[in-house]
């Protein structure tokens, strides 16, 4: 290219090279441009800028191009940086010194004792930046091994409740402790004064561990002439003790070994759910019926040839049989019961039978048991049982039960659920002929109670006569569990200083002048006699929440203790003395051994067994005891798995627990049996009114598969009108019924008396999370006996069919993460149900809510009946997201906020999903929760107990189950810093860390040498719907019952 | 049209004699006239019924899903039942304006106007079921596949739900441009039509496009209009299929068939069809346009009833032949349940609504009954909406597993949306009878016995088509 060299000119004068014209060429503009200094004069020369467009018109505007431009820069750029606020800012303040225990973000852990009951299990409270957010089972702990009832679970919500009481009250006003303690000193000053005309008198709980009871003692050194009385509302320790006074002259409750135990005869003691350890005794009833692992032998297999031949008869399937390794020990549980328990519900022969009858036919078994027993003072101990008319129809039972319980001889055990010092002594009875006690009975190692001074009765008759000067109720709350409770609330007002020491202004803590407001167990120093030489240590999990003080405190403040001395230092001080030269293995320093004791939670030590000597004839008088006339209808009154004695009734999520039998929640009912009901015209929510000598209750009906045809069951703990928000007005208060039947002899509340029901107009639905109770043929679940079990591990559960698939499937390289249930283990207990919740900040949601069928749980337990309505099978399966590999939730899903992961796990993207519901349509368990209003509760103080770990979800989005992927993400993460790989049973979900017995085992399905992977080959072992080819990434076991030969 | 004769021994169309510029006024009179008392009334209660569904809905938002009487087994029940039957409702207008249209049924063409509308309204209906039965409707946006920065999220091609999605958007698309391309003619005659100068006028004429009515106009509209009309038969299909596939493709007993794609398509048009008969025949009436709805249009419109009638009938038995067949327990159980189960009565109401109700139209004297068609119309749309309502409810509130069995009972906020629903349909369908002509004044010329040859002479030169535009031209 070539460039043209001719050049243009623009003017004449440029063409010449005038200077001007050049002159101006070289500037960029020909004119001054008004900025710069150029500006300023303009400026000085026509005065101040105009703003554009308020420039006069004719006079020419200041503003230029540029200016307008860095003006309109700098507004968008002020606009961007206002823009740029951010919301109300809520600072976080750091540690300013950081405690040297506290890692933001990480777990603490606290070994403890439960505050749920009186069994006191070991406990371990997980803690996130000084707030406890979990309670988990202490698995190192002796007696309750790492299990934790529904209960315990729930106990971390009642830490946070904001009903509780917030600091001492006087005459129910907020006052302070010194004034409080001025005005209990000088009542009991003033009591003691009189000369015990009108005595200082405390009534507390039957156990309330070692050292609560030496700050009591402390107390009455400081005043002579206090009396202590000892009150239990459901009666189960104390008659227990009771019994055991009298035959052994040893006032314990004694050790139960049920995983020892060929057969279990239980007289209606519920106790897998509510009798004195259910967690423990959950433990040992799974111990006792171990099964081993049968890999399920294919077709294919050279091992199966062989077995062809004897396959193929009248076997639960067709093909090989799976021949298990030989069963060492799975024991028998006969329960006889007026209503259907938890208990009742597991047991391989139930038997209904009226509370009436129970004795009778108690004692008509160690009668039976007397005839075959060889014991040396045999003769003594049949002496001892009183000559009662035997319950028609139930010889042959009994004949068999005591035929088999002696088979068993020292293998066999006898339980009763009936608190009747009575009743408990027939059952001791009968251990001592079977020659049980020392095997399946503990009773030189068995926990001692305090007997108190006098009884219940006792003080009440001072009460009313006057003579109480001063009172304390010390944990207990009488007014609201006792079925006389009007008597003493009558009898109330001739006692000048009443004190209650609660964690809430109670029924009983309402009627005292003074509220010493306990700590809640969680924010306590004390300690528990888990049996004779462990004594379990509670630690608190975090500083008081509000200002309240440990019962042990405020005992040893009225004690005229030093101010120094506390709770924690008398704890210290006993342990110091009493238990460390004891203690068995301990660091020779008292210091270590302290240390050690509050890491461990518990203590074990040498104690001298109980030195107590067996006599029959004095317990002969106590067993003649209360017994009852049969009645056309009798009450029976009981504990739900939930609600126990209505201690914890504010706790919303007990409330919302289903009940394991009826599934029912928020209420308690009359439950009648099918044909009862049937014969009353009655249908379930019926209001009943339900009489007993001039006391009655109007409450809704249940037909309850499974009562005893003379019985309507009621359980006790609701009717509450002080628990505070949640629990007020939840059910009515059954305790009344039993007052009237009461005999004054009797120490404790009894369960049972004749009634009488009539219909009430109305009808008040019962709310309940199932409502289908039957099976419908369908082959969700799988059983079989144990004779069908030594025959083939696999009966009645064929092995799967081989789906032809037009795709290879998703491949997991890594990990594939699943959970096997074991159905013979599972009782049904719902402590998973509970465990879940708290772990995964699950809502509870309210009674409206659940009978619309919107509970939000994520791991539920099924229940199934099954055979004749009046004594039904029961058949319990846990259920939730089953993980399929195939999972139909993921394909409907138009947002993609459900989907797989790499480890196998069904994913819920909260923040993505919209809330179609489709998935949970197109869920074959039904295990999707939908959050249909915002449920969120934004109370200061209840929040606290949210998992931070886990999202709380917003309204309109599903959730379920996620397999706890915060735990296997919190393990994973562990594992990389330490540098180390996964071990098998690292992971533990929360649903399987709860489960007494040991029923759910987390792990990976690509290791074949895991746990899980074993449980998946067994022959038992099946997936729920494999044949929609969903790929269940959960495995269930078949259940196995031991019924016996047929009776 | 098409310029073919036609035979002086078909009846005509139009039952009186009738010029075109008769025609052009008879048809745009009501447009002309202040609204009546008939009218005001009836948009009165259509208002009042949207604004009672406009509160239910905005309660329902506001407040949470849990105002319906769902649960946690019974994820679905009004709100898409109400969904499918809108959706339903829609296909007889582009069954109608459509596959009639390339069938050359000339009858259609003074009923495809008003049915066509009554598809745009149904599917605005349908189309809102889906938005405010999400838990977060203010997210529904996230079924949209648009590019975003929140990582690669997209949405799920497999889920039926998203198919339904572009299913109905397209369908109101292809629905709406037919619908108003088939509109422009009579715009233009309602805009000539208008005093000069108004408001009318302008708005007529931005509707007409610019329209001369030229034969070239023609040329073009014709061809549109018959390649739009090729566009939408498909959709006919493919809608209603698409929409069985949000049940077709689960796993549930009671959905998971292969049936459903040509069941639900029958009975869209069955109810769809039932629904343009409720409409019209109210409408000829009102209107007193008996000359041009004849009864010889309801009378083909029964017959389309009786045929689409017999496919549901079929198909229900079939559904339980196969469910008996299969074997399968859950599907057995499934049917039982729907036959015999707590939701019988729904159950029997469709049958005895659906199957039973179409016999009757066996005969002529009451498929030629304007009163009693009307009275089954009602019937069949009864029906109709039971089906989907049996369809989704009985087969989700008892599947596999036992344990989560449980009943399904609506709340007056799902009632009240449903009437609202209502409300706003025929808010909008009263609303359209006073601003557009209810009947195709263009199409309906080209019926009129007017050009058509005498018996025993040679078919007319001039096209009805061309001749419609010089009356066009001369009402001007």
């Amino acid at each position: 290219m070539t460039q043209s060299n001719r050049r243009y000119w623009q003017s004449l004068a440029a063409r010449t090279g005038d200077a001007q014209v050049r002159a101006l060429a070289e500037r960029e503009f020909p004119e001054e441009l008004p900025v710069g200094p150029a500006a300023r004069e303009a400026v000085a020369a026509d005065g101040p800028l105009v703003p554009l467009g308020k420039a006069k018109p004719g006079s020419p505007s200041n503003y230029t191009r540029r200016d307008f431009f860095s003006v309109m820069g700098l507004s968008a750029a002020a606009a961007s940086l206002a823009a740029c606020t951010r919301a109300p800012v809520t600072k976080v303040v750091p540690y300013l010194t950081k405690p040297e225990e506290v890692t933001p973000g990480t777990a603490n852990w606290y070994a403890s004792a439960c505050g749920g009951c009186s069994a006191q299990c070991g406990v371990l409270y997980k803690s996130r930046d000084g707030r406890p957010i979990k309670v988990e089972g202490n698995p190192e702990h002796p007696v309750s091994q790492g299990g934790l009832c529904a209960v315990g679970q729930a106990t971390v919500l009642s830490l946070y409740d904001a009903s509780r009481a917030r600091g001492p009250l006087s005459a129910g006003k907020p006052t302070s402790w010194a004034d409080l303690d001025q005005a209990v000193l000088a009542g009991f000053a003033k009591a003691q004064a009189s000369n015990n005309a009108k005595g200082v008198r405390v009534l507390a709980r039957t156990q309330s561990g070692p050292s609560f009871d030496a700050a009591l003692g402390k107390l009455k050194a400081a005043w002579p002439g206090l009396k202590v009385a000892r009150y239990d509302p459901s009666g189960q320790l104390s008659s227990l003790a009771a019994a055991h006074q009298a035959l052994y002259g040893a006032h314990v409750v004694p050790g139960y070994r049920f995983d020892n135990a060929e057969v279990i005869a239980s007289f209606a003691a519920d106790f897998l759910g509510t009798w004195v350890q259910p967690v423990a005794f959950a433990r040992q009833f799974a111990e006792g019926r171990k099964l081993p692992l049968a890999p399920r032998v294919v077709e294919s297999a050279p091992e199966g040839a062989e077995r062809e031949a004897e396959g193929g008869d009248e076997g639960g399937h067709e093909g090989p049989k799976t021949v298990p390794p030989a069963v060492g020990h799975y024991s028998r549980l006969w329960q006889l019961e007026p209503a259907l328990s938890l208990t009742g519900s597991n047991a391989d022969q139930r038997v209904p039978l009226a509370p009436s009858e129970l004795v009778p036919a108690l004692a008509g078994l160690v009668r039976r048991l007397g005839a075959r027993s060889a014991h040396a003072q045999r003769d003594a101990l049949l002496a001892a049982v009183p000559a009662l008319p035997e319950p028609p129809g139930a010889g042959k039972t009994l004949d068999r039960l005591a035929a088999e319980l002696s088979k068993a001889g020292a293998k066999g055990l006898v339980v009763t659920g009936v608190s009747e010092p009575a009743a408990q002594v027939l059952a001791a009875l009968g251990n001592e002929l079977l020659g049980a006690v020392g095997n399946t009975v503990d009773i030189a190692g068995a926990a001692l109670l305090d007997a108190g001074d006098y009884t219940y009765d006792e003080l009440v008759a001072e009460v009313e006569a006057g003579k109480v000067g001063a009172l304390v109720f010390a944990g207990v709350n009488p007014l609201q569990t006792h079925p006389e409770a009007k008597r003493l609330a009558a009898a109330l007002g001739r006692v000048e200083l009443k004190i209650a020491i609660a964690d809430r202004a109670d029924e009983t803590g309402r009627a005292c002048d003074h509220l010493a407001t306990d700590h809640a167990p969680a924010e306590s120093w004390g300690d528990a006699e888990a049996r004779r030489g462990v004594l379990t240590v509670r630690q608190p999990a975090l500083s008081p929440i509000f200002e309240t003080r440990a019962a042990i405190d405020s005992l040893l403040r009225w004690a005229k203790e030093p101010a120094a001395a506390s709770a924690y230092e008398l704890l210290r001080e006993r342990l110091k003395a009493e238990v460390f030269p004891k203690a068995k293995g301990a660091p020779a320093a008292f210091e270590a051994f302290w240390r050690k004791a509050l890491r461990d939670g518990f203590v074990e030590f040498a104690e001298a067994p109980l030195a107590g000597a067996l006599d029959p004839a004095r317990a002969a008088p106590l067993a003649l005891g209360s017994l009852r006339a049969a009645a056309d209808l009798e009450l029976w009154l009981y504990q739900k798995v939930a609600l126990r004695d209505g201690a914890l009734a504010n706790n919303a999520w007990l409330q919302e627990l289903p009940d394991p039998v009826s599934k029912v929640v928020w209420d308690n009912y009359a439950c009648l049996s099918p044909k009862r009901a049937a014969a009353l015209g009655v249908t379930d929510g019926q209001l009943v009114t339900v009489s007993a000598g001039g006391e009655s209750i109007t409450l809704p009906a249940l037909v309850q598969p499974g009562t005893h045809e003379r019985v309507v069951a009621i359980a006790v703990g609701y009717g509450r009108t002080a628990a505070g928000e949640v629990g007020n007005k939840v059910g009515v208060n059954a305790a009344p019924l039993a007052g009237a039947r009461r005999s004054s002899d009797m120490a404790e509340a009894l369960q049972h008396g004749a009634v009488t029901l009539t219909l009430a107009a109305g009808n008040r639905p019962l709310a309940r999370s199932q409502v289908q109770a039957s099976l419908e043929g369908r082959p969700h679940i799988r059983e079989a006996t144990l004779e069908q079990f030594a025959e083939d591990a696999g009966h009645d559960n064929p092995a799967e069919e081989k789906l032809g698939t037009m795709w290879d499937g998703p491949k997991y390289p890594g990990r594939k993460w699943g959970l096997a249930i074991d159905l013979s283990a599972c009782t049904g207990c719902s402590a998973c149900v509970i465990g879940c919740q708290a772990e995964n900040n699950i809502v509870a949601v309210g009674r409206d809510e659940v009978s619309r069928g919107r509970d939000m749980a994520w791991m539920r337990i099924d229940r199934y009946y099954a055979g004749d309505p009046e004594n039904p099978a029961v058949l319990h399966q846990p259920m939730l997201c089953q993980h399929c590999t195939n999972a139909p939730c993921e394909t409907v899903c138009p947002v993609l906020a459900t989907v797989h992961s790499e480890e196998g796990l069904n994913q819920q993207v909260y923040n993505r999903c919209v809330g179609t519901r489709y998935c949970s349509n197109n869920c074959p368990p039904k295990v999707r929760r939908f959050n249909w209003f915002a449920y969120r509760n934004d109370s200061e103080v209840e929040r606290l107990v949210l998992n931070p770990d886990v999202v709380v979800r917003s309204r309109g989005v599903m959730e379920k189950c996620s397999m706890c992927v915060q735990r296997i993400q919190e393990a994973k993460a562990e594992t990389k810093r330490a540098g180390e790989t996964l071990k098998d049973g690292q992971i533990q979900t929360a649903c399987q860390q709860s489960c007494s017995s040991q029923a759910i085992v987390f792990g990976d399905l690509n290791d074949p040498k895991s746990r899980l992977a074993g449980l998946v080959r067994d022959a038992r072992g099946y997936r729920l719907l494999s044949e929609l080819n969903i790929g269940p990434a959960i495995t269930y076991l078949s259940r196995i019952k031991n019924p016996g030969a047929a009776s | 049209m098409s310029d073919h004769a036609l035979s002086h021994l078909r009846v005509p169309l139009v039952a009186e004699p009738r010029t075109l510029g008769q025609i052009t006024e008879e048809i745009a009179a009501p447009l002309d006239r202040p609204p009546g008392r008939q009218f005001l009334i009836a948009f009165g209660i259509a208002g009042s019924l949207l604004l009672l569904g406009v509160g239910m809905v905005t309660y329902q938002i506001a407040t949470g899903i849990g105002t319906w009487g769902l649960n946690k087994t019974v994820g679905w029940a009004f709100d898409i039942t109400n969904f499918v039957f809108w959706v339903g409702i829609g296909h007889a207008g582009t069954l109608i304006s459509a596959i009639l249209f390339l069938f050359r049924q000339k009858w259609r063409t003074s009923i495809n106007r008003s049915a066509e509308a009554m598809t745009l309204f149904a599917v605005m209906c349908a189309g809102l079921f889906p938005i405010i039965h999400m838990g977060r409707p203010w997210l529904a946006f996230f079924a949209m596949p648009y590019p975003n920065t929140r990582g690669s999220l997209w949405v799920n091609p497999r889920s039926p739900l998203l198919w339904d999605v572009f299913a109905i958007s397209t369908y109101f698309t292809i629905s709406a441009v037919f619908w108003y391309v088939g509109l422009i003619p009579d715009f233009a005659t309602l805009r000539d039509r208008a005093r000069p100068g108004s408001l009318k006028k302008l708005l007529y004429g931005i509707g007409a496009f610019g329209w001369t009515g030229s034969a070239r106009t023609w040329h073009r509209y014709e061809t549109v209009y018959g390649l739009l009309a090729g566009l939408a038969t498909p959709l006919v299909l493919s809608v209603h299929t698409i929409v069985s596939m949000d049940f077709a493709t689960s796993l549930l007993p009671g959905w998971h068939a292969t049936i459903f794609p040509p069941y639900f398509v029958a009975g869209a048009v069955f109810s769809g069809f039932a629904m343009v008969l409720t409409l019209l025949i109210i409408a000829r009436h009102v209107l007193g346009f008996q000359h041009l709805i004849t009864i010889r249009h309801l009378e083909n419109m029964c017959k389309v009833i009786m045929v689409t009638g017999g496919i549901v009938g079929v198909a229900y038995a079939t559904e339980m032949f196969t469910a008996w067949y299969g074997g399968n327990t859950y599907e057995r159980y499934a049917f039982m349940n729907r036959a015999l189960g707590p939701y019988a009565w729904a159950y029997w109401t469709m049958v005895s609504c659906n199957v039973l109700t179409p016999q009757l139209l066996w005969f002529k004297k009451i498929r030629t009954n304007p009163w009693l068609i009307f009275v089954l119309s009602i019937f069949i749309n009864i029906g109709m909406w039971f089906e989907r309502f049996v369809i989704i409810v009985t087969s989700l509130h008892r599947d596999f597993v036992p344990s989560s069995w449980s009943m399904y009972k609506p709340t007056v906020v799902e009632v009240g949306t449903l009437v609202g629903s209502f409300g706003l349909f025929f808010t909008l369908f009263l609303l359209f009878t006073r601003v557009l002509p209810m009947v195709s004044i263009g199409e309906v010329k080209g019926v009129l016995g007017f050009g058509r040859p005498k018996q025993g002479q040679a078919a007319q030169s001039e096209a009805p088509g061309l001749e419609a535009a010089k009356a066009q031209q001369v009402t001007a």
